[in-house]
């Protein structure tokens, strides 16, 4: 079976004001297709309530980033209590948004994503040694990788929300 | 994982929600790449854990949480974590050496937890047994140097991180032209003598 390592745990970022809800979801949609990873949606549910539209969206994007390595992401979008507004902005009239936003992140690397080493115990014990003993490399490799593309996300959406960022680059 | 404190860890907490408050202009991207850099500088690897914001007609209001860590060995890690909540901050042109420049006005308020994670492998020390004698032990009749040293190393890090985010916080009072009156220094010197 793929051993799935958690790398980013539950980084969460959430946002309460003006925002374009479509905008959002298609700067996320458009970042993973920049960057060529496989869109995955789980969930895309949306109620309408008195309280306004309650969005619930599950993605689990891929990436094969080597033979035998993939990275994933798991985001959990919500968007509570969405109300359509209409804006004034430099004597132009804005359709936009106002609600909660509620992103969480996690992001995974996934070893022996053919399932070929995992079949036999002699295999496995294999793919461990070489996994954690001559190709350590390789994995912090896809470490490195995974957590800096979640830090890419999270800082664009932070950008986007105008939201005060806080960077490990700063 | 790296970095949790959620998992099976002894964890002592040594540090309990020590504060910093402080009401004016501040520059949020500064204050942030000084909290790294500090960081940085004690050997920390950084980590964001969430980042909140919500836009009121006051201002805004923003609370970011960090969790930065340190491996001490394979046995041994310390934990800091700092929420920063800035409240009704609001965007405001100051003049400084006949200069317009640019600042944010608001409260902030840091808040430090810290704690010594030990046994992050999850072996002996989570058997109750061993806990329990490791504690007597370590109590009573001989403390390893390096479980001694851990917590006096973690409040050396906080403090650290503390005081560079004091003195930035302070030199705004002077950059954005706002200087202290004779009787405000009077005033925090005998606040320091008491």
């Amino acid at each position: 079976m793929v051993e799935r390592h958690l790398v980013v745990d539950h980084l969460r970022f959430s946002y309460e004001g003006l925002f374009n809800a479509a905008e959002l979801y298609n700067l996320i949609a458009e970042w993973y297709f920049e960057k060529g990873w496989d869109w995955l949606e789980k969930i895309n549910q949306e109620q309408v309530t008195p309280a306004g539209r309650q969005f619930h969206i599950v993605l689990e994007p891929w990436k094969s980033a080597s033979d035998y390595y993939k990275i994933a992401m798991k985001i959990v979008l919500n968007m509570t209590d969405v109300k359509e507004v209409e804006v004034e902005h430099e004597g132009q009239n804005l359709n936009l948004n106002y609600g909660a936003v509620k992103i969480t992140f996690d992001g995974f690397v996934l070893s022996d994503r053919m399932n070929k080493w995992t079949k036999q115990p002699f295999y496995w014990l294999l793919s461990v040694l070489f996994e954690k003993y001559f190709f350590r490399n390789h994995y912090e490799k896809m470490h490195q990788w995974i957590e800096s593309d979640v830090d890419d996300l999270h800082a664009k959406i932070k950008n986007y929300l105008n939201v005060f960022k806080y960077s490990y680059r700063m | 994982m790296e970095g949790r404190i959620d998992g099976y860890f002894e964890k002592d907490l040594v540090i309990n929600g020590r504060e910093l408050v402080y009401k004016g202009v501040f520059d949020p991207p500064e204050l942030f790449s000084t909290i790294n850099r500090s960081l940085e500088e004690r050997g920390y690897i950084k980590r964001e854990k969430k980042t909140e914001e919500i836009v009121k007609e006051e201002g805004k209001q923003t609370k970011v949480e960090l969790r930065p860590y340190k491996v001490i060995t394979n046995y041994a890690h310390l934990v800091l974590k700092i929420k920063i909540i800035l409240d009704n901050v609001t965007e405001e042109y100051s003049e400084h050496k006949g200069h317009k420049r640019k600042f944010n006005k608001g409260d902030v308020l840091l808040i430090f937890d810290g704690w010594v994670l030990t046994d992050y492998q999850h072996r002996w020390g989570m058997k109750p047994l061993v806990y329990f004698l490791k504690g007597v032990i370590n109590k009573f009749i001989y403390t390893t140097p390096l479980e001694g040293n851990l917590p006096g190393e973690l409040s050396q890090d906080a403090a650290f991180v503390y005081k560079s985010i004091k003195n930035l916080l302070q030199s705004y009072k002077f950059e954005s032209g706002k200087k202290m009156k004779e009787e405000e220094i009077m005033e925090k010197v005998a606040e320091e003598m008491d």
